[in-house]
């Protein structure tokens, strides 16, 4: 005898038939008043489900309206927020005007002041130093915000770091890379407090090389 | 009107189904009665998601007893560790599993208890097979696991069922 028949066999065995009752509560629980899952519950869960369209119109004022309320408290803050006094501006040494400082001068341009090359070499010195002053004039309009009080830039070291191509490749430059200690201080000149701020900085320079 | 309810489809897919879904149940939990609460539980159940159910979705009617049947049996055994229930063992011998004739009655009793002596996961395999008559895709996506498990289950099953039951199936 095959599994088939041997299946067929055991299939004669008629298994046994529940009691009626069950019959009668299945009734009973299949007309209770509970409400049936509608067809969109029996979706599947993995349903991607569609934001509602809104006109491209609305959409674009409804993205508008959230850009002009962001400009506005933008607005808003920069107006309450106490202005600072620009940083005093300290004499700065005279760069060496080169034929190529028409290159450097973007990269110069972002820092205070500018160190010639020649001068890097030498020690650590202070570029420039405002003293502290002994006092500070305080007047009847004196205010509780700090003030600035000094700025310098310390000149740390200067090093060459070879000759890079610059532009696509169709200018040989000179690469400086310079590093400072800037120190800035602010006072205030009603409660007499101080507050020292130092910042390591870095620059490199491309300084053209020229050929002639 | 009488008729027109007794007409009621659910009523012939449960007069259909009914004496396999109740063997089935019977494989899962341990009394004929908690076996009689599941195939009615897992019918409705059944009947409120698929209300329009179609012979091709009985498979899914299955699955949804053998849910509804593990969920039961295990509280039992949780509510039996705790109480320590010694009656929850006594209730397995109630009823058969097959209607049988007198001339059956004896070939009927060791089939089951040939069926009682398999390995769970082979005699659920063996049932919903030969009484529950599902394909063996069918099997694996109510079991959940790969056809290839269900066709060595049922292979194993059959041949074991074979051996002990050699005497009393005339071929």
């Amino acid at each position: 005898m095959n599994d088939s028949n041997f299946e067929t066999s055991l299939r004669a065995f008629r298994p046994s038939t529940p009691p009626a009752a069950i019959e009668a509560r299945l009734a009973a629980g299949l007309s209770n008043p509970e409400p049936s899952p509608t067809k969109k519950d029996r979706e599947p869960v993995s349903i991607r489900f569609e934001q509602a369209r809104e006109p491209f119109l609305v959409r674009c004022f409804h993205n508008l309206g959230w850009a002009i309320a962001g400009a506005a408290s933008a607005v808003a803050v920069i107006a309450l927020c106490p202005q600072k006094p620009a940083p005093e501006k300290r004499e700065t040494p005279q760069t060496s005007q080169t034929s190529d400082a028409r290159m450097a001068a973007p990269l110069e341009r972002r820092n205070l002041s500018s160190t010639p090359l020649a001068s890097a070499e030498s020690s650590a010195t202070p570029v420039s130093f405002v003293p502290i002053p002994a006092s500070l004039p305080v007047g009847s309009g004196e205010t509780n915000d700090f003030q600035t009080v000094e700025t310098t830039r310390e000149l740390i070291s200067t090093e060459e770091e070879g000759q890079v191509l610059y532009r696509n490749g169709n200018t040989p430059m000179r690469q400086v890379r310079s590093r400072y200690r800037e120190h800035h201080s602010w006072t205030n000149p009603r409660t007499g407090a101080r507050v020292d701020i130092e910042i390591p900085r870095e620059d490199v320079f491309l300084k053209p090389i020229s050929l002639q | 009107m009488n008729e027109g309810v007794n007409n009621e489809p659910w009523r012939i897919c449960y007069r259909q189904l009914a004496p396999k879904l109740l063997l089935c149940a019977r494989q899962w939990v341990i009394s004929p009665a908690d076996a009689e609460d599941v195939v009615q539980n897992a019918f409705i159940k059944f009947w409120k998601r698929q209300p329009d159910a179609r012979p091709e979705h009985y498979p899914l009617l299955f699955t949804t007893l053998r849910t509804t049947a593990l969920d039961l049996r295990r509280s039992q055994e949780r509510r039996t560790r705790r109480e320590s229930d010694p009656s929850a063992q006594l209730l397995t011998e109630d009823a058969s599993f097959f209607d049988s004739t007198i001339e059956q009655r004896e070939d009927a009793a060791q089939i089951e208890a040939a069926l009682k002596k398999l390995p769970s996961e082979q005699r659920e395999v063996l049932v919903l097979r030969i009484w529950g008559e599902l394909t063996l895709a069918q099997i694996a996506e109510t079991l959940g696991v790969s056809i290839n498990t269900v066709a060595s289950r049922h292979r194993y099953g059959l041949e074991a069922l074979r051996k002990t039951l050699k005497p009393c199936i005339h071929e």
